[in-house]
């Protein structure tokens, strides 16, 4: 079974529609990447998953549980949408690290919080979990450090390990490199290649095109809020079958 | 001489003191919830509250002052505030609209994406507020605070025009004896609270050194 | 902050005269009834000796005004409380209850008789012109002043004088002020009650090197009380008697005034 089903999602910005009947769905241990040039709707996608956006039509299930439906007002109060968006984890474009906490704090400050809630684990227990996380990103050394004295990808990776921290079935990227300088885009590329190693689901909107081909199991082309392509990445990557996927992607190759 | 003029200037500054506390006490939290109808979604209510901030910001103190302690009688024959209590009232109310202005270009300095990495991450809007918005807000309104206090402790001579005994008139009342010097001298007690307060906002201000 | 002052008396004294209009006259209550409920008589009044001050290193208020308005809250059966109050918010003051009475050696003057209910004037007193000593010679005569300039209270008895003559001033917020303005030399000469330069100013007082010259009026003094109030006629009677009895001599004497107070 599908881990999510994503069936027939439409979202309208004024009168400006930015997402048509968009529908796919992603395997358990899968990694998607969204492709597309800028404005094609892939961010707001994104956005839609994380509830920081609310489509005006369609259903997004997760594990074959309706967690959104346009037309259901129940799942759409406050208190639902909090809970069901951590079926999802976001790392975004320019990270969003809290500038007030070291990395360690800024991996397990929402998992305290929620722990406070629930009871469910010593202080402890989040904080060695946090450590361990960030180790995994090769950042042991980094813990007691602020965001500010930390580069952009060193950033990006705690910002990595705080959505992870949470244990999201579905982690999602928003052009996790596009902020960084290109020297430092490799060692956030590696850090997702290793999670995809590791069979974590994930979503990837990414302009990287041979990041995209080499990591994911599945690849869709957006373009003016249609999906206009889906498949195997090398399929829709070297032999597209779209006349504007193909259009897409010869002007992406031009300075890459 | 100076020993008596100083006792007598202490005691007027022990007002202004007073005055300057008592409305910092009241007039901080108000203008935090002055500041969050300033940005209310609720169309009229931001409207009242922004025409309220106007009218406060845009007159002068002195006349509001006046209209607190003089207005009631005057205009409905009511019973007057004692004179103290219309001073403060009308301290607190100008100044809570001053903070307030403070308070919102502080929150909205804050970028969108602060909020959205706390929601994503499961955070109550209670939460994003309080353990990852606020102190971000504190640091930049620090300096924007630390002028309005310097303000608020001069101002605070105004009051005498109430017959609220504070230190300048405690200076004032030493002209009548033939002694101009005492007036000057109440300089030196506003120059040293004021070195405080700077000296402390300095001290936050680098207290908030270790992010950015 | 000069033009700003004047233009907000002007606007208070528009928001009095409409409450005034408004309310005027039908403030049926007794105006003895209420303070004498109230238990204390509130007199507001500013530092002006030899009428209303404290002596050096006491908190009491004593001078002529203030004994004899001790005398008179006796005289009701209550006690007296002295509020010093900003001499340009007298009349509001009065008003709005904030004081029950203006007792500081204040100049009945049209202004002040349209304010408030004033007393029959107990006291005489004038406007006189105060100069360094040294240049007193050079200034005895009303026309030998139009070279100076002038300090003088806002408002006052002093300021219509000058605007009589048509001679330009500096206004201040008290005539202690306009007195400073010479004595530091930021002024010529100011002008002030004849009974104060008589206090105040000359060999053994606090400003020894000024003298007056010119007296430029003559004037009486009065006790102010709300518009309309029955205290007036208490008080006129209460003042008969007193001078009377010879209470209102005694104290006169005291303080150094004797020969100003009106015979009645």
């Amino acid at each position: 079974m599908a881990i999510l089903e994503v069936n027939h999602i439409e979202k309208h910005f004024g009168a400006t529609q930015v997402l048509s009947d968009i529908s796919f769905s992603l395997e358990q241990g899968q990694a998607l990447s969204i492709i597309g040039s800028s404005g094609s709707g892939k961010t707001t996608l994104l956005r839609c998953l994380n509830f920081l956006e609310q489509p005006d039509r369609g259903t997004i299930a997760v594990n074959g549980k309706v967690i959104f439906d346009a037309q259901d007002p129940a799942t759409l109060s406050e208190s639902e949408i909090r809970k069901k968006r951590l079926h999802f984890g976001l790392v975004f474009q320019n990270f969003n690290l809290f500038p007030q906490y070291t990395a360690l704090q800024n991996v397990t400050l929402a998992r305290e919080l929620l722990a406070k809630e629930h009871g469910s684990e010593t202080k402890a227990q989040i904080l060695e979990a946090g450590q361990e996380l960030l180790n995994q990103m090769g950042l042991a050394d980094r813990a007691g450090h602020y965001p500010h004295q930390l580069s952009g990808g060193q950033q990006q990776r705690v910002a990595i390990a705080r959505a992870l921290a949470m244990r999201p079935d579905i982690l999602c990227f928003d052009e996790p490199t596009s902020a960084l300088d290109p020297e430092l885009t490799g060692e956030v590329l590696r850090v997702i290649r290793e999670l995809a190693a590791q069979k974590t689901t994930m979503i990837i909107v990414t302009h990287e095109m041979n990041f995209a081909r080499d990591v994911s199991d599945q690849v869709i082309f957006m373009d003016g809020g249609l999906i206009v392509e889906q498949g195997d990445p090398r399929q829709v990557i070297d032999h597209p079958r779209q006349e504007r996927t193909r259009q897409f992607l010869s002007r992406r190759s031009d300075y890459e | 001489m100076l020993l008596d003029v100083t006792l007598s200037l202490l005691e007027g500054f022990g007002t202004t003191l007073e005055l300057f506390l008592l409305t910092l006490l009241f007039a901080m939290p108000l203008g935090l919830v002055i500041s969050f109808g300033s940005m209310s979604r609720f169309a009229p209510l931001r409207w009242l509250v922004q025409t309220v901030v106007w009218v406060v910001r845009g007159s002068p103190l002195l006349l509001q002052v006046l209209i607190i302690f003089y207005g009631p009688g005057l205009l409905f024959g009511l019973p007057l505030l004692p004179r103290f209590w219309a001073a403060l009232l009308a301290f607190v109310i100008n100044y809570a609209c001053y903070f307030s202005e403070i308070y919102r270009g502080g929150i909205q300095s804050v970028s969108r994406g602060q909020y959205e990495a706390g929601q994503v991450l499961g955070m109550t809007k209670g939460q994003i507020f309080f353990k990852v918005v606020l102190l971000q807000v504190i640091k930049r309104i620090i300096p924007p605070m630390g002028n309005e206090w310097i303000t608020l402790v001069k101002d605070t001579a105004l009051v005498r025009v109430i017959s609220v005994y504070e230190i300048i008139w405690m200076g004032e009342s030493y002209i009548k004896k033939g002694l101009i010097w005492p007036l000057f001298y109440t300089m030196v007690f506003y120059l040293l609270f004021n070195g405080l307060l700077t000296i402390f906002f300095g001290w936050l201000e680098k207290k908030l050194d270790y992010f950015k | 902050m000069k033009n700003m002052k004047r233009s907000l008396a002007l606007i208070l004294s528009l928001v009095m005269a409409l409450s005034l209009s408004a309310c005027g006259g039908s403030d049926s209550g007794s105006d003895l009834a209420y303070v004498k409920d109230k238990g204390t008589l509130v007199v507001g009044m500013t530092d002006f000796a030899p009428m209303d001050y404290k002596a050096e290193g006491s908190d009491e208020w004593i001078g002529f005004d203030a004994d004899m308005a001790r005398a008179f809250a006796e005289d009701l059966g209550v006690d007296v409380e002295f509020v010093e109050i900003n001499w340009d918010n007298k009349a509001m003051e009065l008003q709005t209850k904030a004081i029950d009475v203006v007792w500081n050696g204040m100049t009945l003057t049209e202004e002040v008789k349209q304010l408030m209910s004033c007393s029959e004037p107990y006291c005489l007193n004038g406007q006189v012109v105060v100069v360094p000593a040294d240049q007193a010679a050079n200034y005895q005569t009303t026309e030998s002043l139009s070279a100076l300039s002038f300090a003088v209270e806002n408002g006052s008895a002093g300021a219509e004088q000058l605007d009589a003559l048509g001679i330009s001033y500096t206004a201040m917020d008290t005539q202690a002020k306009a007195l400073m303005e010479v004595a530091s030399g930021a002024s010529d000469a100011c002008v002030i009650d004849l009974l104060m330069a008589g206090a105040m100013i000359g060999e053994g007082t606090s400003y020894p090197d000024l003298t007056y010259t010119v007296q430029l009026n003559s004037e009486e003094y009065g006790v102010g009380f709300r518009v309309g109030s029955d205290l007036v006629e208490t008080f006129n009677t209460f003042w008969k008697e007193a001078y009377d009895a010879g209470t209102v001599m005694e104290v006169a004497t005291t303080y150094g005034v004797q020969e100003s107070i009106i015979e009645k």
